[in-house]
């Protein structure tokens, strides 16, 4: 044993608290060669804290150590030095499997078995009954939209659809932690999204998730809290907002303000003295203008010969209600996909932008007349812009106040 | 609704037609129930190709197709007059059609939700569909369903039988120990090496269970595939017994002699001291000749190795089983109160031999049965001995009656000097020269106790695959198996070659001068340039070692038992079970689950 591992307190022994479920302490691994002499240092002298009901991300550049991070939390490696408890237990201890859902970084099944084989064999391995398992897999199939290729062996699927199905999979035991490893790769950005509904939805349930990923967009949208890992170290660790917030600048959002207003706006910034001042318009998301031109085809009925956009998330997974799965419920969630999917979809409810665009309208109040609050933290998936027509009543009404700037 | 419309659909028109049929109104009602058959067929066939995504809807379907083309493939060697391949392909048909019965079975004894199970099936649907397993068991499928016709048709009914049972048992036998073991080498390894192992192991499976599913799968999977040979194997047995025998005698030996399950009686000497005398003396004449190897005359018996005292042993039964001329010897039968009590004919089954030139390639012999001359019509010569084939075979039909009140028989033999010239020495072979055999049960038990036996030895197979391939490659765990597999058939052979091939310590030499032994054995070696002498030191210690360790299938060879319609013991039975089948698979298996407890699956990724 190394010294390292020696220093550091078993936290399988000591007692962690309630809501902590992963815990790793003084982590390394070393890949070592044939003569036994240290090869790689893939993770050095880690620490972590998950806590239940986070999205924690876990970035960091390919070779960074990520993946091999998650296969010590899983116990397909074991540390060099260091110590993990998942759930309080040993990575290794079986209990923990039943309560963890995993997505490797590439999908790792039996091509020799069809898509519904596969989520069966799972499922035994989970030894759920005959009962709950079929209709759980009918369920899982139709959120992951490969319902209709149920019957195909998985060796003659595309990638994504092997992603899908590899998802389902991790969510067959309706886990209490979700591994997911890079789990869009190789995914359109329709189930991208599908993908990051599934984490909010779960996370709204108090399940916890760790997400591992370079696509640094994907992590921003769902995450609470991040480690950025580089050479097999983590260089940042905390809540995804304090991390990202730019302490020297402060941002303005409004809805589209004409030239003589934005104008009145920068001279009465520098009358306030600040000079570094510039108003732009905001950019859409690519991937929101994607989504939009998507659901409008669909809304428009555009028959595609390619993959379908999932269903809804599965009952099971969006309620925990486990008798809500199967019979009318299953017909029910089918029927009202539409309305729910619309309801899921933040950049296509009318009334949810409406709360968006409030909230936006308090910010700038707050902002304008107190320079700045405390930041709202953001709700999953949402925080859009919103274009609306500018109400320069407003807009005049505030710049006549000329509160001063706190510090 | 497929099974509705078409029950609705049959219903009707027959109903239909029955109503015609009672208003006497036939042609109608056949015109009726032709077009509800046409509809009926359209509708199956509408039906197969809309839900064949439908899991049973398949297994129908392909049952289904099968059964059309085996038709088709028999109507054409039908027309081409090639009944033998009618035939053939009907078996074959019969076999497939079993094997996909058994497999249904299986998956539904497979299907609750345990993880050993779910890991069972998995295996099982890998073993079909990636064709490697596959390919072993078309093959076993359609040598069994060809020997009988690859046969001399000519020969005696009893040889083509034994022939075709020795044949298809090895094939069956060779080719699922072949594919058991690749199987089970490629599933582990492979699922190492393409991370499928990584989802399993990530689930609420310890790593003993996913082996242990691993073997059952392949355990499961060689059943079924020895249920199908053995029908098979039955079938076409029954098949070349319906086919007309050389004669009465050919018929009656089938009968007894092959498709029966008989136990066999060794020969002991009337004086049970007679053998050990032998020894002593025969010891004692070696001993004279070779002190140095045997020890000094006078010394105790159990001075000598253990392969010395082998070898003795071995020279006084040839000995024993030997008759000069002009000399009478007398074989003793014992435990043969079954036979009496279930009223079974004995057969004293022979193959006198010559150590010199025959007469015409005859021997004669003289015999008495329990002191009473034996005499056949047709084989006894005027001097009342009976004129024989050298080197063959010979059953006499001894009725039970003839047993004595000790449950046992005497058959004396003389070897005598016909027409006054001098035969050689009269000789049987000690291991089946002279026997004494009754039958017990029939061809079905035996058979199965075959598969048994057989069955068994692929359990060990599959564990010892299982355990390789979890920290070896695929090439070199399959050369490792290989390795052990022809070990372990030829145990007994090797040991022997083992024996002559370098010089070793005796075995009652202690351990500790054993090392010195060999310590100074190669400094005089290498002293002298004698490395080739080293090379084969080496070679025994290795093979030596790997031997000790390495079951022998030898004692589990039931084969040449059934062909020769013997009964499959019941030690071989036990020995099947409870060591190939529990203790060396047991063993085996604990030593793959010690390395792959707490083997890393995960490799350097960064």
């Amino acid at each position: 044993m190394t010294q390292a591992s020696t220093q550091h307190a078993d936290p399988t022994k000591t007692p962690l608290s309630q809501d902590m479920v992963i815990k790793c302490i003084g982590l390394t691994k070393v890949f070592k060669d044939f003569w036994l002499r240290n090869r790689v240092k893939a993770v050095n002298d880690i620490e972590l804290d998950i806590r239940k009901g986070e999205v924690f991300g876990l970035l960091g550049p390919n070779g960074s150590g990520k993946s091999t991070t998650i296969k010590l939390i899983l116990g397909l490696l074991h540390p060099t030095a260091g110590r993990i408890a998942v759930f309080g237990r040993h990575p290794r201890d079986v209990k923990n499997k039943q309560r963890i859902g995993y997505l490797p970084e590439e999908t790792y099944l039996y091509p020799f078995l069809n898509a519904y084989e596969t989520l069966e064999y799972y499922a035994r391995l989970f030894h759920q009954k005959r009962g709950i398992r079929r209709p759980r897999i009918e369920t899982l199939l139709e959120m992951v939209g490969l319902q209709h290729v149920a019957r195909r062996p998985i060796g003659e699927y595309s990638k994504g659809m092997q992603r899908k199905i590899g998802l389902a999979q991790a969510l067959i035991n309706d886990p209490d932690l979700l591994i997911l490893d890079e789990p869009t790769s190789g995914m359109d950005p329709i189930a991208t999204a599908d993908v990051k509904r599934v984490i909010v939805s779960l996370a709204e349930r108090g399940k916890t998730i760790l997400l591992c990923s370079h696509l640094l967009s994907d992590v921003e949208d769902v995450t609470d809290r991040v480690a950025i890992m580089y050479g097999g170290k983590v260089r940042r660790y905390g809540q995804i907002d304090e991390l990202l917030e730019q302490h020297d600048r402060t941002m303005i959002s409004t809805p589209a303000l004409d030239p003589q207003t934005e104008e009145r706006i920068i001279r009465a910034l520098e009358a306030e003295g600040v000079c570094d001042t510039a108003i732009t318009r905001p950019r859409q998301r690519l991937e929101t203008l994607f989504l939009n031109i998507v659901a409008e085809a669909q809304a428009a009925g555009v028959v595609t010969s390619g993959a379908q956009s999932g269903g809804t998330i599965a009952t099971f997974l969006a309620t925990g209600d486990e008798s809500a799965d199967g019979g009318d419920d299953l017909i029910d969630q089918l029927t009202t996909k539409t309305s729910s999917s619309a309801v899921d979809a933040p950049h296509s409810d009318t009334g949810h932008a409406e709360n968006v665009a409030k909230a936006h309208e308090d910010e700038v109040i707050g902002s304008l007349t107190n320079n700045k609050d405390e930041p709202t933290k953001k709700p999953h998936g949402t925080a859009q812009p919103v274009e609306e027509q500018a109400d320069t009543g407003l807009i005049d009404s505030l710049i006549q106040k000329k509160d001063p700037p706190k510090p | 609704m497929w099974l509705t419309v078409l029950l609705a659909l049959i219903g009707l028109t027959e109903g239909v037609g029955l109503l015609l049929v009672a208003q006497d109104s036939s042609e109608l009602a056949g015109i009726i129930r032709s077009c509800g058959r046409m509809l009926a067929n359209a509708w199956v066939i509408y039906g197969l190709i809309v839900w064949r995504e439908v899991p049973w809807v398949r297994r129908f379907g392909v049952l289904l197709l099968g059964t059309a083309a085996a038709q088709l493939l028999a109507l054409v060697f039908w027309t081409m007059g090639w009944t033998d391949m009618v035939i053939a392909t009907a078996g074959a048909y019969a076999m497939a059609v079993i094997f996909y019965a058994g497999l249904w079975l299986i998956r539904i004894l497979l299907s609750p939700g345990v993880a050993v199970f779910g890991v069972a099936r998995t295996l099982i649907d890998e073993a079909l569909r990636m064709k490697v397993a596959m390919v072993f068991i078309v093959k076993v499928a359609i040598l069994i369903a060809v020997f009988p016709f690859i046969i001399d048709q000519d020969d005696f009914l009893k040889y083509r039988i034994t022939s075709f049972l020795t044949w298809s048992l090895m094939a069956t036998s060779a080719l699922l120990s072949l594919m058991t073991l690749f199987l089970a080498i490629a599933t582990i390894s492979r699922e190492q090496v393409q991370r499928q192992i990584f989802l399993t192991l990530t689930k609420p499976v310890n790593r003993a269970e996913y082996l242990v599913g691993k073997w059952l799968g392949i355990t499961l999977l060689n059943l079924l595939l020895l249920s199908v040979a053995g029908a098979g194997i039955y079938a076409f047995t029954m098949l070349l017994n319906a086919q007309p025998a050389r004669d009465d005698a050919d018929r009656m030996a089938v009968q007894s002699e092959v498709l029966a399950s008989r136990h066999w009686i060794e020969p002991t000497p009337p004086n049970p001291d007679e053998l050990r005398l032998m020894y002593d003396a025969l010891l004692e004449s070696a001993r004279e000749d070779d002190p140095e190897r045997y020890g000094s005359p006078g010394d105790p018996p159990d001075t000598v190795t253990p392969a010395d005292r082998n070898d003795l042993q071995q020279k006084v039964m040839l000995q024993w089983f030997s008759i000069p001329n002009l000399s009478w010897k007398t074989y003793r039968f014992n435990n043969l109160e079954e036979a009496r009590r279930f009223n079974q004919p004995l057969q004293l089954r022979f193959k006198p031999k010559l150590a010199g030139s025959s007469l015409n390639g005859f021997v004669y012999i003289g015999m008495r049965i329990n002191g009473r001359m034996y005499q056949k019509e047709g084989i006894t010569t005027g001097e009342g001995f009976l004129k024989l084939a050298e080197n063959n075979f010979h059953v006499i039909n001894i009725p039970p009656d003839i047993i004595d009140e000790r449950g046992g028989m005497s058959i004396d033999i003389y070897n005598p000097a016909p027409g006054g010239q001098r035969q050689p020495v009269l000789n049987f072979n000690p291991k089946d020269g002279v026997e004494v055999l009754y039958r017990v049960g029939g061809f079905e038990e035996n058979l199965a106790r075959t598969l048994v036996v057989i069955w068994m030895r692929l359990v060990f197979l599959a564990m010892l695959g299982l355990a390789a391939g979890t920290y070896l490659s695929f090439p070199v765990a399959s050369l490792v198996c290989m390795l052990v597999y022809f070990t372990a058939a030829g145990n007994a052979y090797l040991a022997e070659s083992l024996q002559y091939y370098a010089a070793f310590p005796k075995d009652s030499v202690p351990f500790f001068q054993k090392i010195l032994w060999l310590i100074s054995r190669v400094i005089q070696y290498v002293s002298e340039g004698e490395f080739y002498d080293l090379f084969k030191l080496v070679i025994k210690l290795i093979a030596s070692g790997f031997m000790l360790v390495t079951p022998s299938f030898g004692d589990l060879n039931p084969t040449p038992l059934i062909s020769d319609g013997r009964i499959v013991p019941g030690h071989m039975l036990y020995r099947a079970v409870v060591w190939s089948g529990g203790v060396w698979t047991g063993f085996v298996g604990l030593i793959g689950w010690l390395i792959f407890r707490s083997r890393e699956l995960a490799r350097v990724t960064v």
